[in-house]
């Protein structure tokens, strides 16, 4: 007999399920080319050997041989070349060896960056401002949480001359947020109010902290100054895509699976979108929708065919990172708006999330900062 | 039908659940691509036997255990010196990120057991043949994997602190 822990570890491990990336639609043919990888890896040495070949897009076709299963390894123009501006060199750690996490730009010249107590550490204790000139922190908030704090791995948000966060701990046995601010140019922290739940997605709109609730869903505001957070008409049930487009993402289970943000509503105008063209295990941002290796846009057009698969829809909804036959990092930048594919050569697995501004990866001994916001 | 239709049929029908195995197993994206591509191309190469005498399904978690068990790796997957935590992107919806932590921390075979116990649903007789180890084995395995998840988490599965 299975006792409560170990039936929510049963439906726990449901949900993390529910998070795998898709089987691409050629996976057969990949299976059947996995075989001559060593070959692929020999042609793009000689490739590289005799210099890059520029390209701004690459279709996969599956051919009949083993041979034609997969496309000569095209190589992409580094995107230190095609975005020098957007580019930034900076240390991989803290000056005293802590880790950290780039939130986003505070602005063109300076990062936001959380610092973690240790590697092993989720809660972040602090918030710096890096100058990527420099490569220097100057950390703006030393941050505390409330005793009996369960929840502790927020992301800031910047807006307003405000950096805004969260933390979340029962109170008589219901989880409670905690949303804190603190001046962008460094400061003390301050509790500005508390709301039942606690916020997955913070966003600071027009002297407004917004953000919508885990599980239930639905959207609520508070003035940046503090004061009574209320409900948001019409957001009931509904999860931040961007905001102001709410719509459900695909995290439950049991039910059927279903387009990820397949209708999104623009809670400030009252536009909906919907994405007709697309099947289940889909997953969509505002103007795309990605399912495997296919991205095109919500009603099918401009639908096609990337070098390999992406696990996540666009961030900003124009950026998907992409991974290759012949690698197993994600190792290309693709800008949806443009076309342009770039390579990133990334010594680690680089991720980026819907709302993510800008994209980290390590090469050798330092880390490699991506304004996404400053590529034109 | 021929090997390679019956094997394409396979592949069609069951990778996506092999993906989510592979990644409750893992919990890595990648990792959970990289191990069902590379126990579906041993299938592949054992088609013709595996169909006449086991359950394709079945070699094909048991191959991806065992890989993952190996700390199997494609190629050496350097990690980041400053390796940033999950950040509530569009993946992070519910309250698993404590159970996906907690589960990060246990010995890769515990994980195997726990996971194949508790999201495969396997008994402890087959969960000792996907390893290859004796149902004790899986039995003080499962114990100390559990004992370890208990006492990170609480009941509902949110981390205590």
């Amino acid at each position: 007999m299975r006792d409560e822990f170990e039936r929510n570890l049963e439906s726990g491990l449901r949900l993390i399920a529910e998070r795998a990336p898709v089987a691409p639609p050629d996976l057969t043919t990949r299976i059947r080319a996995r075989r001559t990888r060593a070959w692929w890896w020999r042609l793009l040495a000689a490739a590289l050997t005799t210099g890059a070949v520029a390209g701004t897009g690459s279709i996969v076709t599956a051919g009949g041989s083993v041979e034609r299963d997969v496309p000569p390894p095209a190589t992409y123009r580094p995107i230190e070349q095609v975005h020098p501006d957007a580019l930034h060199e900076i240390p991989a750690t803290m000056p005293d060896g802590r880790p950290y996490y780039v939130v986003g730009m505070i602005d063109r010249g300076h990062a936001l960056l959380q610092s973690f107590p240790d590697k092993r550490a989720h809660q972040p204790d602090g918030l710096w401002s890096l100058d990527v000139a420099t490569g220097l922190p100057t950390r703006l908030v030393k941050v505390s949480v409330p005793k009996g704090t369960v929840v502790n791995s927020w992301t800031a948000v910047i807006g307003g001359g405000r950096l805004a966060w969260w933390t979340a701990r029962r109170v008589k046995g219901k989880m409670t947020t905690t949303f804190f601010t603190a001046p962008v140019t460094g400061g003390e922290q301050r509790a500005i109010a508390e709301a039942p739940g606690y916020p997955l997605d913070l966003v600071i709109d027009d002297g407004r902290l917004i953000w919508t609730r885990s599980g239930t869903g639905g959207a609520y505001e508070m003035p940046l100054t503090g004061g009574t957070p209320r409900p948001i008409e019409n957001t009931e049930g509904l999860h931040m895509l961007h905001w102001p487009w709410l719509g459900r993402p695909a995290f439950r289970p049991n039910g059927p699976s279903i387009v990820e943000f397949a209708e999104i509503v623009n809670v400030l105008t009252g536009e909906r979108r919907t994405a007709p063209a697309w099947e289940p295990a889909t997953s969509c941002s505002i103007t795309w929708c990605v399912r495997g290796d296919h991205v095109g846009h919500r009603d099918g057009t401009a639908t096609r065919v990337s070098p390999n698969w992406a696990i996540r829809p666009p961030a900003l909804d124009r950026f998907l990172l992409l991974t290759t036959p012949w690698s197993n990092r994600f190792h290309l930048l693709e800008d949806l708006t443009t076309g342009v594919i770039t390579e990133l050569n990334p010594d680690d697995n680089p991720s980026i999330h819907l709302r993510a501004t800008t994209l980290t990866y390590r090469r050798g001994d330092h880390m490699v900062l991506v304004d996404l916001t400053a590529i034109d | 039908m021929r090997d390679e239709d019956q094997f394409e049929k396979f592949v069609a029908g069951r990778a996506d659940a092999l993906l989510r195995f592979g990644y409750v197993l893992s919990g890595d994206p990648h990792d959970a691509a990289d191990l069902v591509q590379e126990a579906l191309a041993r299938l592949r190469g054992s088609w013709a036997r595996v169909q006449r005498k086991d359950d394709p399904e079945s070699y094909v978690r048991t191959t991806m255990t065992r890989l993952h068990v190996r700390a199997w790796r494609m190629r050496t997957r350097e990690r980041p010196t400053a390796e940033p935590p999950d950040h509530g992107g569009p993946d992070v919806y519910d309250e698993t990120s404590d159970l996906s932590d907690a589960l990060a921390r246990l010995p890769r075979r515990q994980r195997a057991v726990i996971v194949l116990r508790y999201y495969t649903g396997l008994p402890d007789e087959e969960i000792a043949a996907t390893l290859g180890v004796s149902q004790g084995t899986v039995r003080s395995q499962a114990f100390r994997g559990l004992a370890r998840l208990r006492g990170e988490l609480q009941a509902d599965g949110v981390r205590r602190r």
